[in-house]
């Protein structure tokens, strides 16, 4: 229940932090550096991740099989 | 009187509203035709002693030479399409230890993969894709299907995507071989008097999220979360395990395997000049295995042109109750495994990625080049360093 609370409360707040952006103030959102998708070389790292940890990232790209059994 | 300017003020008004909407409903999206290509050369190497192969104790010394070529093509009416094509060489000491028999057949594979992504827009905001591909190596040969739907707002600010993968896998040895030919699953050498399993099939099937929000002029946020199955033998045949009695057998583990996790980035532009990508992942699955993730990259733009990028992450693991060390398992358990990469572990890496974009006059190819090094220490002693260069140009 505790948790809950805190995840509800959490997506509030950065719901209530949403704001609109008119075009000329969009110049950092825009700027290559933020954009949330992963190079080529870091998918690489992500499918690393994926065989020697337990767990397979979120968001990583399994871009196909293998192993990974070495 | 009056009333009839009021009703004729308002009827023009109201034509103009349509003549406008009109306007604006006549305006088409033209897209840009775009070829982008990208070669990439990644090298991985690592060692370490806790080898799956011979029961948690042994060599992981491991090298990859992994170069890649991509190329994507946007057409003019928003069509895309994608193509990846790879080889990894894997020069193992570890899988060498199959069959004792140094430098033999297993020390070296090689990996080839494929991937095609066809992407087309249905509404001014709305895309889907449809994907495939295959990847084989000796002892694995896996064939990829997927796809999926994105939906952004029109001001680019919200997008929502879903993505449907599938995998069907299968794990005889021999595609590489001279003929060709799939024969049958691998078993340590002195196991093989012994079918272990009758399955060699292993289908796998992920259902993907993702939210992203610009949250205001200098945050934006994703959430991914992904639910996945998978189905066969998740065993790795050639795994040994050796019993606190002194018996040996290959690795067994359940046919069905549940993950469920959740990364959540958060990008921040700081001042004029660096940007803080800080990333959560949250992980647990039906093997008992539990993590999270922490991951800080800094972008420093240098110039408008050169961008350093330290980055540190840190990763704790609960393991699977499947596994123990050597020696360690009891013969009565059903399941069972020396595969430290399923254990209690923490994971500390840095790495730096330099990021170089010349400015390109307006019609001109553009280009870039990424090298980035990282390095990751496991708290079982698993070291590894993994080196990528990437040079892309789009025209």
């Amino acid at each position: 229940m505790k948790r809950k609370a805190i995840i509800v409360c959490l997506f509030s707040v950065i719901l209530a932090s949403c704001k609109a952006i008119k075009p000329y103030e969009r110049v950092y959102i825009d700027d290559q550096e933020m954009e949330l998708s992963k190079s080529s070389a870091k998918n690489f790292d992500a499918y690393i991740r994926s065989i020697r940890e337990g767990a397979v990232p979120s968001s990583g790209s399994k871009s196909s099989g293998g192993c990974g059994c070495n | 009187m009056k009333r009839n300017f009021i009703l004729a003020g308002s009827f023009a008004l109201l034509f103009m509203v349509a003549n406008a909407q009109k306007s604006e409903s006549v305006f088409k999206k033209e897209y840009v035709k775009k070829t982008e290509i990208e070669f990439l050369y990644n090298h991985y190497m690592q060692d370490g002693n806790n080898s799956a192969v011979t029961g948690g104790i042994g060599t992981e010394r491991l090298t990859v030479v992994a170069p890649q070529i991509s190329a994507l093509h946007i057409y003019r009416n928003g069509r895309t399409l994608f193509t990846k094509l790879g080889i990894d060489v894997i020069t193992s000491a570890s899988t060498d230890n199959i069959d004792f028999i140094k430098s033999s057949a297993s020390v070296r594979d090689a990996r080839t993969h494929l991937d095609v992504v066809y992407s087309r827009q249905i509404k001014d905001n709305v895309a889907v894709s449809f994907g495939g591909g295959f990847s084989i190596e000796s002892d694995y040969l896996s064939l990829p299907l997927n796809a999926g739907l994105s939906i952004s707002d029109k001001k680019g600010l919200r997008t929502f995507g879903i993505d449907f993968q599938s995998y069907f896998d299968d794990l005889r040895w021999g595609r590489l071989s001279p003929s060709f030919a799939p024969e049958k699953l691998i078993y340590p050498v002195e196991l093989r008097t012994k079918r272990w399993f009758n399955e060699y099939k292993r289908n796998s099937y992920n259902l993907r999220l993702s939210i992203t929000q610009v949250l205001n002029k200098r945050n934006r946020i994703g959430f991914y979360p992904e639910l996945s199955y998978q189905q066969g033998l998740l065993s790795t045949p050639f795994h040994r395990v050796y019993f606190n009695d002194g018996s040996l057998r290959v690795e067994n583990l359940p046919n069905q395997r549940w993950k469920a996790s959740i990364g959540i980035k958060l990008n921040t532009f700081v001042g004029g000049r660096t940007i803080l990508k800080n990333t959560v992942d949250l992980y647990a699955d039906s093997f008992s295995v539990r993590s999270i993730g922490l991951e800080n990259e800094t972008s420093i733009k240098v110039t408008r042109t050169l961008v350093l990028a330290p980055l540190v992450r840190y990763y704790v693991q609960q393991g699977s109750s499947y596994f123990a060390a050597y020696k360690a398992h009891t013969p009565d358990e059903e399941f069972y495994t020396s595969d430290y990469d399923l254990s209690t572990m923490t994971t500390r890496k840095i790495g730096l990625a330099i990021r170089y974009k010349p400015i390109a006059r307006e019609g001109k190819q553009k280009k870039g080049i990424e090298i980035s090094y990282s390095t990751f220490r496991r708290s079982n002693g698993l070291e590894a360093h993994i080196i990528s260069c990437s040079i892309k140009c789009t025209k």
